[in-house]
Order: C-alpha cells, then sequence, then structure tokens
C-alpha cells in the first residue's frame, strides 16, 4: 500500500476560495458549475483508495463508481468537491488525507478473536462516537456524508451545512413541511456538480429505476418489474476471455 | 425573417403558446399571412440547452428548463412570470420583489406559466382529457355558463380534430364514461398503465362511492404511444413535467415548427404588446408593441396592423393587455370590457395530494409521470352542493408530494434528518443498509392527486397593480384569489375519498398537515366523525376564466367563436373564455375551441 501524499490531496485547495462563494441555495450557479483544475493532478492511487471508501459508504459497487470508461468523470468530480471541502469545518486543509488514512486503517486491521472483520465505515463510526475522538473524527464524519451525497445525488451539500442541519434536526422549528418549507433556515443548500454527475447519480439505482430526464428504457418498460436491485447496485462480472487456440485463433472462430 | 414593417398582415396573434400556435398554423395552411407576437424568447436552437439548465437546477421545478432565468427582482425583469419557488414559501408570496404577480387574496394564486416561445404548455404534463356532456350544461349562481351551441356533440369532432393535430394517445373504450361518445377512436392506442397504476386498480375494484363504482382508466395524453408526426415514441423518461428529452410529449414548440415550414407564419420574439388600440367602428386598428434584447434591456418600440387580431396570452397576460389598453384614458375599463367582465372569475384546479407507503413495491420513478387517473367522480348530483374532482395517480413517487424527492429522503436518511417522516430514529446511515432503507422507501412511494373544480367567481380578478411594474414599466398584474365553500367542500370530499382509498390500499399514509401559518392551509368543515381537518391545497397549473364566453354581450366578454363582443376583428382564444372549471385539464379543450375558432376567421377574412 503507498502512503498516500498529503502534498497530492491538498493540491486544488486554492479553488476552495470560489466555491465558498455559493450562495444562492437553489438554482445553481453556472459561473461555479467549472472547477479550478488542481495545480498538481492527484495521484491515481490516491483516487483509486478514494474510490474504495466511496463504495464503502455507498454500498454501491466501486465498478459501478468508477466505470473503465467514465465518460461523466464522476468519481474525479466527487474526489475533487471531498478534496476542496478542506476549510469546512474547521478549516484542515488535511482533512482527506485523514479520513482515507482512518479508512485505510480500519480496512486493513486484522480480525478480532472470533475472526470476523468489522466493516471499515463501522469502525470509524464507533471510533467516532467515542469522546475523546470527538474533536478529531467530527468533522471526517460530515465529510463521509457529502461523499454519499454526492454520489447518491450528483449534487455537493457542504460539510459544514449538512452538520448544521443535523445539530438542528431534532427542533421542530426548522421541520421541512411548515409554511416555511422553501426557506433558507430549512433546506440545505446544495449545488448540482454538473449534468453528468446527475444524469449518473446512484439514489436512482437504489429506486430500481433512471434519472428523471434520462431514460435509456424502451417504451412499456413501466408495466412491468424491473430487474433485481443487484442488478443496479452490483457491477456485472466480465465475461470470460474467450479461449484462445494455440495458434491464436479464437475458439470457435472459423 | 420577412420585414415584419413592411409586410400586410390577415392576422396578427399576441401569444405562441398552444392556442395562439394552433390558430397560426391552420390559418399559414391555408395560405393566410400571419404574424405571432411572443413576450419571450424564441424555440432554443437544440433542445440541450434547456436539458443543460434543467439538469444543473438544485430544484427542479416547472421553470428549471427555461428563460427567463429564475431568482431575479421581478421588478428588473421584461417578460415575468411567476415561479413555484416564489409562490410558496410563506414569507415570499406576497413579497413583490420575489414574486411577479401582486398578490392580494386570502390565499396564494398558486399555478405558475411561462413566457416563452411555446407557452406553458412547454412544461404541460401532456394530460388530453375531454370536458364532460354535464360539463357543458352547468350553471353557477354568478351567471356562468357555456353558451347554447358549444356542447360536447358540437365540440365532439372539435376534439377529435385537435386529438389528430398534437397527437392523443388513449383508449376511446377506457374514456367511455358520464356520458362520452366517440365518433372515432385516438389516433394512437393508449399508453400502458405503471406498476403503481396496476397496483391502485386491484386495491379499488369494487369500490363505490356517492354510489359510483371507481375504476382505474388510462389517461389519454399527448404523448407517442407509437411513432406519430416524425416524432419518437415516449421512452418513459418520467420528465413531462418540465421536459420531454425526447420530445414525445407534444409541446407547443412542434406547432410552431410546423407554423413556420407554411411559410406564411413570421414570428417577432422578445416582443411583448403594450396596447391594444381601437380605431373606426370600434374595430381594432393596431397593437403597439416593446422590444428587449439579451440583456433584458428595451430596445425599440412599434406597432403593428392587421385585418383581425387575436390575443392568446391566457387567463392572467390577456386581461393584462386588455386592461392597459385605455387609449390615453379614453377607455378607463380598457378594450373588450362593456360587460366589465374582462379579469374576473379567475380559477384554477385546487389540488389536494396525498402521499403514502404502498404496502409492497410498486416500483414508482419509471414511466410517464401519469398514466393513469380515477374519473367517475367528475360528475354526479353531488355537484348540487360540492364541486367535482378527478384522480391523478402520479408515477413520481413523493417527488411532486414533497418537493423534490428522492432528494428529501436521501438527505434525510444520509444526514440523520426527518423531513420526510420516514426517519422517526434520526439515522444516519451507509453502505448496504443505506441501499436496503432507502430502495425500500423509494420503491414503495406513491403520491395521488385530486384535482379539483372551482367555482367562478367575480371576485377573483386579475387587475393592474398601480404601484409595481415590470421592467419594461408596465403595470405587473394584481391578482386576488381565493376559493369558495363549494370548492372547499370539494376540496372536504376529496380527503374523504383520500382516506378511503389509502385504507383500501393498505397504505401508510405520509402526507403532512400544513401549520396554520402556512398561505396554503385550508380548515375543512366538520366530516363525518365531526372533525375539523386542515389541508393544503396546490395549483394545478391551470389558468382559467377571466374572459368568459357567454350568449350575452352583458354578461361575457367573448361569443361562442372566442370573439370579442365589442369589437369585430378582436379575438380573445385559451382557457380564459371557459366560464367555469369544471375537471378537466384544460389544454385539449384550448386546442379544439382553438382549431373552431381558426374556422371562424376564415369565414370572416373571405
Amino acid at each position: 500500500m503507498t502512503e498516500i501524499s498529503r502534498r497530492a490531496l491538498i493540491t486544488g485547495a486554492t479553488a476552495t476560495a470560489a466555491t465558498a462563494a455559493f450562495g444562492s441555495m437553489l438554482i445553481s450557479p453556472s459561473s461555479l458549475i467549472a472547477q479550478p483544475a488542481p495545480a498538481v493532478p492527484a495521484d491515481e492511487n490516491i483516487k483509486a483508495q478514494f474510490t474504495a471508501l466511496s463504495a464503502s459508504l455507498t454500498g454501491i459497487d466501486e465498478n459501478i463508481l468508477s466505470p473503465p470508461v467514465d465518460t461523466a468523470h464522476f468519481r474525479d468530480a466527487v474526489f475533487d468537491r471531498a478534496n476542496n471541502a478542506n476549510n469546512e469545518p474547521k478549516k484542515d486543509p488535511e482533512i482527506l488525507a485523514k479520513l482515507l488514512a482512518k479508512f485505510n486503517a480500519a480496512k486493513n486491521a486484522p480480525p478480532n478473536a472470533q475472526g470476523v472483520k468489522t466493516d471499515p465505515i463501522r469502525k470509524l463510526y464507533e471510533d467516532a462516537a467515542k469522546p475523546e475522538n470527538k474533536d478529531e473524527y467530527g468533522p471526517m464524519m460530515f465529510l463521509m456524508r457529502s461523499i454519499i451525497l454526492a454520489w447518491y445525488l450528483g449534487a455537493w451539500y457542504k460539510p459544514n451545512d449538512l452538520k448544521k442541519k443535523s445539530d438542528a434536526a431534532k427542533d421542530p422549528q426548522h421541520s421541512y413541511y411548515s409554511s416555511r418549507r422553501y426557506s433558507q433556515e430549512v433546506l440545505i443548500p446544495h449545488e448540482i456538480i454538473s449534468p453528468g454527475t446527475y444524469t449518473n447519480s446512484m439514489v436512482w439505482r437504489v429506486a430500481q429505476a433512471h434519472p428523471m430526464g434520462y431514460s435509456n428504457l424502451q417504451f412499456g418498460y413501466w408495466e412491468k418489474q424491473p430487474p433485481d436491485i443487484s442488478m443496479f447496485t452490483k457491477a456485472i462480472p466480465a465475461p470470460p476471455k474467450p479461449i484462445s487456440t494455440p495458434d491464436g485463433q479464437k475458439a470457435g472462430s472459423k | 425573417m420577412n420585414d415584419t414593417s413592411q409586410k400586410r398582415y390577415d392576422v396578427a396573434i399576441v401569444g405562441s403558446g398552444i392556442a395562439g400556435g394552433l390558430v397560426a398554423l391552420k390559418l399559414g395552411r391555408a395560405g393566410k399571412q400571419i404574424l405571432v407576437l411572443e413576450a419571450g424568447d424564441s424555440v432554443p436552437t437544440n433542445i440541450n440547452e434547456e436539458m443543460d439548465r434543467f439538469y444543473r437546477a438544485a430544484a427542479k421545478v416547472p421553470e428549471s428548463p427555461y428563460t427567463p432565468e429564475l431568482f431575479k427582482d421581478p421588478a428588473t425583469v421584461p417578460a415575468g412570470r411567476p415561479t413555484v419557488l416564489s409562490l410558496s414559501n410563506a414569507e415570499d408570496w406576497r413579497d413583490p420583489s420575489k414574486s411577479y404577480l401582486i398578490q392580494t387574496g386570502t390565499v396564494p394564486f398558486s399555478s405558475t406559466y411561462e413566457r416563452t416561445a411555446g407557452g406553458t404548455s412547454v412544461h404541460w404534463l401532456g394530460t388530453c382529457l375531454r370536458l364532460l356532456p354535464n360539463d357543458f350544461k352547468i350553471e353557477f349562481p354568478n351567471g356562468a355558463k357555456w353558451p347554447e351551441v358549444i356542447n360536447y356533440q358540437t365540440l365532439e369532432t372539435w376534439y377529435h380534430q385537435a386529438e389528430e393535430e398534437i397527437g392523443v394517445s388513449g383508449s376511446k373504450q377506457e374514456q367511455t364514461y358520464a356520458g362520452m361518445t366517440f365518433s372515432e377512436d385516438y389516433p394512437m392506442p393508449a399508453i400502458p398503465k405503471s406498476l403503481v397504476d396496476q397496483f391502485i386498480d386491484t386495491a379499488i375494484r369494487g369500490m363505490k362511492l356517492w354510489d359510483i363504482p371507481l375504476t382505474v382508466r388510462s389517461t389519454p395524453a399527448a404523448r407517442n404511444s407509437q411513432p406519430y408526426k416524425q416524432r419518437r415514441t415516449c421512452a418513459g423518461n418520467t420528465n413531462c413535467i418540465p421536459i420531454c428529452p425526447i420530445q414525445a410529449k407534444y409541446d407547443p414548440t412542434i406547432t410552431l415548427r410546423d407554423a413556420q415550414a407554411t411559410g406564411n407564419v413570421d414570428f417577432l420574439y422578445r416582443t411583448v404588446a403594450s396596447e391594444v388600440v381601437v380605431g373606426e367602428n370600434e374595430r381594432i386598428d393596431h397593437i403597439k408593441y416593446l422590444q428587449y434584447g439579451a440583456d433584458g434591456k428595451k430596445t425599440g418600440e412599434g406597432q403593428i396592423s392587421a385585418k383581425i387580431f387575436v390575443i392568446a396570452a391566457h387567463a392572467i397576460e390577456t386581461p393584462r393587455l386588455l386592461l392597459m389598453s385605455t387609449g390615453n384614458g379614453n377607455r378607463p375599463r380598457g378594450v373588450a370590457n362593456s360587460s366589465g367582465q374582462v379579469g374576473r372569475n379567475l380559477m384554477d384546479h385546487p389540488m389536494y395530494v396525498p402521499w403514502g407507503l404502498l404496502p409492497q413495491s410498486a416500483f414508482p420513478y419509471r414511466g410517464p409521470l401519469s398514466t393513469s387517473g380515477i374519473e367517475d367522480l367528475r360528475d354526479g348530483n353531488f355537484r348540487q352542493t360540492r364541486a367535482a374532482f378527478r384522480i391523478e395517480i402520479g408515477n413520481e413517487g413523493w417527488n411532486f408530494a414533497v418537493g423534490g424527492d428522492p432528494n428529501i429522503t436521501t438527505v434525510d436518511l444520509v444526514n440523520g434528518l426527518n423531513n420526510s417522516l420516514v426517519n422517526p430514529n434520526y439515522d444516519a446511515l451507509f453502505g448496504p443498509s443505506l441501499v436496503n432503507r432507502l430502495r425500500d422507501v423509494l420503491t414503495r412511494q406513491f403520491r395521488i392527486g385530486f384535482l379539483v373544480e372551482q367555482e367562478p367567481e367575480e371576485k377573483n380578478r386579475v387587475t393592474l397593480s398601480t404601484n409595481h411594474k415590470d421592467g419594461l414599466g408596465l403595470p405587473r398584474p394584481e391578482v386576488y384569489y381565493s376559493l369558495s365553500d363549494y370548492t372547499i367542500r370539494g376540496l372536504a370530499a376529496a380527503k374523504k375519498t383520500a382516506d378511503e382509498i389509502f385504507a383500501r390500499l393498505n397504505a401508510t399514509e405520509y402526507t403532512r398537515i400544513p401549520d396554520k401559518q402556512d398561505p396554503t392551509a385550508i380548515e375543512l368543515p366538520p366530516n363525518e366523525a365531526g372533525r375539523r381537518e386542515r389541508i393544503r391545497f396546490m395549483g394545478a397549473g391551470h389558468m382559467i376564466g377571466t374572459y368568459r364566453m357567454g350568449d350575452n354581450p352583458k354578461t361575457s366578454v367573448v361569443n361562442p367563436d372566442q370573439r370579442s363582443w365589442d369589437h369585430d376583428n378582436l379575438y380573445l382564444i385559451g382557457s380564459g373564455v371557459f366560464p367555469m372549471s369544471a375537471t378537466a385539464n384544460p389544454t385539449l379543450t384550448i386546442a379544439a375551441l382553438s382549431l373552431r375558432t381558426a374556422d371562424s376567421i376564415m369565414g370572416s377574412l373571405k
């Protein structure tokens, strides 16, 4: 396992100032859609770790999150947002690096005495619940939620905004479906990362459906049951490689 | 484009929506020279421009794909419009810096419209119900009644022409109820019923209310069930509102394209009619207009002459234009208003939308937004005492009901919130447990919607704001809107019906009771158990009334041909002429009356 390069992770931090200006809560200001490219590209190995973290967080297969041909550049878009979220909530530029380090450690931890391996995210949650870990783990927990929502909805919810709403959740004043249902105090500001992240977002797979406004299905499909949920959340195994004959001809070919 | 200032036009039409578009097309095909003035932008060269705006919109509301952009102070917008977001918040609906409409009523007028090429039907659902034979016979206390010559029998052939022109999929067998007959079948077979429809269909078999058996019927819709007029078959994008990405759903830009192809129809975009000017013998002489550029700034003004003028700017902008046309104060009532009825009797279909979870997965978020309805309660003896309604079955889960699912539920389950009410323990989930819980909720979500008939009342009206102007300096529409006891009794019957259907479905209801401060909260009269319940109503997007049709020039604005009683060469078309709302989504009747009126105009041009 390559050690995480924190330097590589924090590149792109300068883009943060631009995204922090995001104000209007409901419609993505087009001027803020384009993210400035990091000065130094993040290491592919770190991105692979990020994909593994994402798969554990979302419950969706890695190969679905980050397919070999990813025309929407979804994984990179979520990675960039997560990497640029480093000024929130505690202005820690290395928060994603720390999260990946904790995740990798939990993932590589040996099984317990019964031989059972704890789910690495569950381990993170359990550790975070310990009073002595509150300061260290708190910000990471909300970054994890931002990452899940980015994959599920194709939208970026800032960790700090999630924290604020989560803290206020049980206060009836903040009930969504009051007369203030569209007010800024109730709704969590968010921004669709790109049209491609919306049309590839994972929530529609979990619903065994397709993004509203983006169907590759055929007329009348809606009168029949959809395929099993596993067809939406698990990658289909690659077809077996053709068996080659000694002279290089594919078996069965003429 | 032709030089419109030099050309002699037979007909000038204000508004390029379905009404204005169909008249332009029919007259253009007949070789008449037509000019269409559209207040908003032209049809984009590529639908992807609109899809891109839609995909990027964090709140995907009916207006999202279309111009002008949302969230501008309406005082700065040259051709503004009400928007869902500006009308829904308790603080905003009476705030002129957020709401284009200046609202003074007891409840918000909660429907919105577009000012762009194609009009509001660019974001319509596509529902193509006909009015029922009895809808033409009803009379309301304030004298609202369809003219004698407008009835189901006389409109039947026009309904069929409209269905052919815009392309409707339907089953005449399923639509033969409440006295409806069909001379010919729909041009395309019905759209298949969704799994949600099928579940409800099975569950309500044998159910009767007010002695009327309930049936789930496929809804006739302007949505292709097979290739039609060079447009593709519906692929179930579940996005009819606000935009079908493949134009399998009809929208009026298709008619505008066909009209332009006749070579006889010219268009002026970003051109806002500002005054209808009356000349000799009370005939309309010309229409004045203002124009603006891409930056929203005024670029010029002009006037257009024609033999005949048609105003097709729906139930709010049409009366606004007529009331603005005061001839420098010589006509204080405006144009076409000797009856004093212009602007009065504004209606909608107040909608009650309950939602819940079915006992098993019925897989919403698949197929067109709605494929079936329960139409049996659109008519009955109960209409003597309360409003009727139709029931629309949604295929979009809680998307419309809670204002943005699957986002609301997903954020709840990830961030430990309970705005959806499905997360009472404030769980914050991840991994397989998130997949399982979210799947369980999303695949069982459903909603139904009751579109309630609204009683026409003169006090519900559109006037001109004296204080607030738009970006071109024209007075903004002021709207007084309220719901009568007759209408509210209809909403109460809808609530009772919903409760019985939910019980039949064995569904768990999640409909929120609105708080008292909610401007759309309605206190219902005591129910059978003596309890008073509070429900929320929504707008159906159906702007009806304000220049009603009738047999009497003293009590109506237009005659059965949609021609002004006061001005021989002025036609006012669209659902503004409906004397009452009844329960059908209005667009098909707008289309049928428009085609009929095009014939009348042709006759007077000979």
